[in-house]
């Protein structure tokens, strides 16, 4: 049985590259407030009154949202549906995670720091996954070598 | 449900990592089947079924669990 929505296996070593390299890239823009592209700065203060002179978080946003996708979405080594079943369960874990995750923060968390809560929502649901279906395999694995 | 896979593979001397090749699954699929901790699809049940030339009833059942 094949998985239309899966990438071959090598997407996943790709994957971790653009994920690790644009989630440094971020952190080093958004944190530290270096200006690591500067070739995507522009003059003009745009939007709102919201100082967004460049592009390069954008940029960072999207590679690592393609980066976690590639990673969440490749096959393994051997794909069967073993996999297919624990990676399905990931993914209502990951959900659920989420969602209770998100009714906590809306209970407990106000105005603007609100507002960091849903930036780093576009990334949890893909995180959790990639966590719990990384842990699963392992378990498994670990299972496996102790009998 | 009951197999009775490792069986079958002590009969015929073969090991889970020459099973798993033959069916195309992982060899953690195989030992997750034989200890009954994952039960296979009806595709899956069927390859190995073939695979040990035999039906599949002959190789899994049902227990009082299912």
């Amino acid at each position: 049985m094949t998985n239309p929505f899966l990438l071959s296996h090598r997407f996943k070593q790709v994957g971790w590259y653009v994920a690790t390299a644009s989630f440094i890239g971020l952190g080093l823009q958004v944190f530290l407030g270096f200006d690591i592209l500067p070739f995507l700065k522009f003059g003009k203060k745009v939007w709102l009154d919201m100082t967004n002179d460049t592009f390069s978080d954008e940029v960072f946003c999207i590679l690592l949202l393609v980066g976690l996708l590639m990673i969440a979405f490749s096959a393994e080594k051997v794909e069967d549906e073993r996999i297919q079943r624990i990676r399905l369960g990931a993914f209502q874990w990951a959900v659920l995670t989420n969602s209770v995750i998100l009714l906590l923060s809306i209970i407990l968390i106000y105005d603007f720091n609100f507002l960091l809560v849903m930036e780093y929502n576009i990334f949890t649901t893909l995180v959790l996954l990639i966590a719990r279906f990384h842990y699963l395999i392992w378990r498994d694995n670990k299972i496996t070598l102790d009998l | 449900m009951r197999n009775t896979l490792r069986v079958e593979r002590a009969i015929k001397n073969v090991t889970q990592a020459e099973l798993a090749e033959k069916i195309q699954v992982s060899r953690q699929t195989i030992n997750a089947i034989e200890s009954a901790k994952y039960v296979p699809s009806t595709v899956l049940a069927l390859k190995i079924a073939a695979f040990f030339e035999k039906k599949v009833e002959d190789i899994f059942s049902l227990d009082e669990t299912d």
